[in-house]
């Protein structure tokens, strides 16, 4: 099997499955309780959140653990008040978390607003004639999950709170998490998953500055600051930490060699004039290219039957296609034809040789 | 006194000579299905059967919700096998009457030996009734419970019905058809239709990988899954690659005659495989009119490559009354799944309404050389079952 969805999910790393047996027997207990297994069960939860924090260079308190980087999107934008400033700015190249998440916040008396802006991501002049006393958060996304494309967080951070200080700012960086750079210093809000580096599924968390300003969607024991009641998934957690580790170390390690494989896949779009839909600006483990012709849903069942799995922006259905493709500017050609590749260290460049030769037969072959 | 389960069949007390060997086949699926939830007693008692349960702890509900799948069942009925006293009478019939309910007592009596009349028990079981279940009254024209009493030579029932049955004749008796069979709402209806009426039906199923996925694969075994409740058993099943064919009728065909050459391809090798099962007919899902390609020309021009009967269950149904059995027979569901595929590739814009043979033959010919005279489909053949 050649995988190559690893934006969808990154599948455990062995060396964490395995010891999640050890893991459930050990770690068997509430982090709540006061005998000796739950203080235990507390210090290892207590660990993780600070070797989180340690990586992203904030204070523990304010790590949050959650079941998804989608809970964590829903507590900030349903979680807020909005009674002095009611907007939420926001880019459509959003993911459908934070998309849908704020304008369920309408319920609340908040008001979406899409800052139109070009393919290369956003830039603060697209968002300066937005900004004025009515503006509540603003969202900046750091990878996008289908192109790759790359938003400079820090800089539009640091430009938009010096233009004002009361804007809150919110960034998905689920796709940039643990493989590149990211510096929180102008931020409020940040959502992350822990299966896109490889953990169990079920475990996230929210970065918030200020915890206290949201108001908790679940209630109940308290945990997680009073922010995120229920029992803490304590085992996920774990794998979560371990996951970023590995993540970090492997992503740092092969940066240069997850660019030979993008640029393959650059050379070969080229060469069959394919369209890249990925900018220039986009990280090196995240490809998108549409061949024009050949629907997303063949092109990647056909993959899928020689073991190469790959994924679409979307799916094709009568007239479908992506929604991100299409916010861009392109076409429905464009758009329904697309295919990701997302990479991981562990590709090697015969993998990407056999996609490209089962891509090249499929563009030859079965175009109708 | 024990618990039981009275069956009626239907039409099948209509047959003549042959009656036992519909009967024969019935009554084995009823042991089979008994059999696999727990200890029974087999009986037959007249027109109806009876399943008693050895132990008093049986949860027939459960008994009842499985066998009221078998298709020749009309009704089937929950209650006691006593002795014929009238005292281990009025014991069952407390258990079964319903509080707070109209009722009426219905008695018959078999034995006519027994001493007391069927009017003089009525009204004895039913002042019995009244007397020691609360808030009951009698209503003889609209009782919202009916207790059943039957004196047999050597016992009684007490029973009330418990569920309707599907009807139809047993599974198998008519012989085997074989049933075009896409993942959409009407042709898991079409197959029903006829295992209703007793076929054994082989579903085939054209997919066009990598046109369809693997998601559309899966809906039309999850369907063929749950239609083998009603066989009883697991039902063979053939995945016929359709990709070449299509391929070549594309390339080769005008475009208006995309569906119906399709159709007739796919006719061949369904009577292929019909006539290596043994199958005498095929079934298939269309109804008259429901859409372009299904029109009587059309029909009649895919009917042109069979030697074996086509049987078109759903043909006067209207749409509204396929989805209306497709939600009673727990299909819809499945079938509205949304599985993303491509097969709008293949559909031409504008169909042709009335195709006429001749052309549509000529037009075929060419389909036939671009695949070669030897050419030969792939298919897999699965046993599917619940």
């Amino acid at each position: 099997m050649i995988y190559l969805d690893y934006a969808a999910t990154t599948p455990v790393y062995s060396e964490i499955s395995d010891k999640i047996p050890d893991l459930l027997v050990k770690y068997n207990f509430n982090p709540s309780a006061l005998y000796s297994a739950g203080v235990k069960t507390r210090e290892a939860l207590g660990n993780a959140r600070r070797q989180i924090a340690f990586y992203l260079n904030v204070s523990p308190e304010n790590i949050i653990f959650t079941s998804s980087a989608t809970e964590a999107a829903n507590m900030v934008f349903k979680g807020l008040n909005y009674k002095a400033a009611n907007q939420i700015l926001l880019s459509n190249l959003e993911h459908k978390s934070v998309i849908e998440s704020a304008e369920s916040a309408s319920d609340l008396g908040a008001e979406t607003v899409y800052i139109k802006h070009g393919r290369e991501g956003m830039a603060f002049e697209d968002i300066r004639p937005f900004i004025d006393e009515n503006v509540r958060i603003c969202s900046i996304l750091l990878v996008n999950n289908e192109t790759g494309a790359v938003n400079q967080l820090e800089k539009l951070a640091y430009e938009i709170k010096n233009y004002s200080k009361d804007i809150l700012i919110f960034t998905d960086i689920v796709q940039g998490f643990g493989k590149i750079t990211v510096n929180l210093e102008n931020i409020d809000f940040a959502s992350i998953s822990g299966h896109k580096l490889g953990s169990m599924k079920g475990a996230g968390f929210l970065y918030a500055k200020n915890p206290e300003i949201l108001k908790p969607l679940i209630v109940g024991g308290g945990q997680e600051f009073g922010l995120r009641s229920g029992t803490e998934n304590v085992v996920a957690v774990l794998t979560l930490t371990q996951a970023l580790k590995t993540t970090a170390k492997l992503f740092e390690e092969n940066r240069e060699h997850l660019k030979r494989l993008k640029s393959k896949m650059v050379n070969f779009c080229d060469k069959m004039r394919f369209h890249i839909n990925s900018p220039d600006n986009s990280v090196d483990y995240i490809f998108n290219f549409s061949t024009g012709m050949l629907p997303s849903e063949v092109l990647i069942n056909h993959l899928s039957s020689k073991e190469i799995y790959v994924s679409a922006a979307s799916a094709c259905t009568k007239g479908g296609a992506s929604r991100v493709l299409k916010n861009m500017g392109y076409s429905d050609g464009i758009a329904a034809t697309a295919l990701r590749i997302s990479l991981h260290p562990d590709v090697k460049e015969e993998d990407i040789d056999k996609l490209i030769h089962e891509v090249e037969w499929a563009a030859e072959n079965l175009v109708l | 006194m024990k618990k039981c389960l009275l069956i009626s069949v239907g039409e099948l007390i209509l047959k003549g000579k042959n009656r036992s060997l519909f009967e024969n086949i019935l009554i084995k699926k009823i042991k089979e299905t008994a059999e696999q939830s727990g200890s029974y007693e087999f009986k037959k008692y007249r027109a109806r059967y009876a399943v008693i349960a050895e132990n008093d702890d049986v949860d027939l509900q459960e008994l009842v919700s499985k066998i009221r799948n078998i298709f020749g069942i009309t009704v089937i009925f929950q209650g006691y096998i006593t002795s014929k006293d009238v005292d281990s009478i009025k014991k069952c019939v407390l258990s079964v009457a319903e509080k707070n309910s109209t009722f009426k007592i219905r008695s018959k009596r078999h034995d006519k030996s027994y001493p007391i009349k069927s009017p003089d028990l009525n009204r004895e079981i039913g002042d019995f009734v009244l007397s020691e279940t609360p808030g009951t009254s009698v209503d003889v024209h609209n009782p919202e419970q009916v207790i059943n009493i039957e004196i047999f030579e050597d016992s009684a029932t007490v029973f009330t019905e418990a569920a309707r049955g599907m009807g139809g004749l047993p599974y198998g008796t008519a012989g085997r058809v074989v049933s075009l069979f896409s993942g959409g709402i009407d042709s898991p209806v079409a197959s029903w239709m006829m295992m209703k009426r007793g076929c054994e039906i082989i579903p085939v199923h054209f997919h066009t990988p990598p046109y369809t996925g693997e998601g559309s694969l899966l809906k039309v075994k999850d369907l063929i899954k749950h239609l083998s409740i009603f066989a009883g058993n697991s039902i063979v099943s053939y995945f016929v690659n359709f990709t070449a064919v299509q391929l070549a009728i594309k390339k080769c065909v005008p475009d208006k005659y995309v569906t119906v050459i399709s159709r007739r391809f796919m006719g061949r090798i369904a009577e292929e495989i019909a006539r290596s099962e043994k199958a005498k007919g095929v079934v298939t899902g269309e109804a008259l009119g429901q859409v372009a390609s299904q029109t009587l020309e059309n029909m009649l021009c895919v009917d042109d490559v069979f030697g074996l009967t086509v049987l078109r269950p759903l043909v006067g149904l209207d749409k509204e009354e396929i989805v209306k059995k497709a939600r009673q027979i727990g299909t819809y569901d499945i079938s509205i799944r949304k599985e993303t595929d491509c097969c709008h590739l293949f559909v031409p814009k504008r169909p042709e309404t009335k195709a006429n043979i001749a052309s549509v033959c000529n037009a075929e010919k060419k389909v036939v050389e671009e695949l070669g005279t030897d050419y030969k489909y792939d298919c897999s053949v699965e046993k599917i079952a619940d």
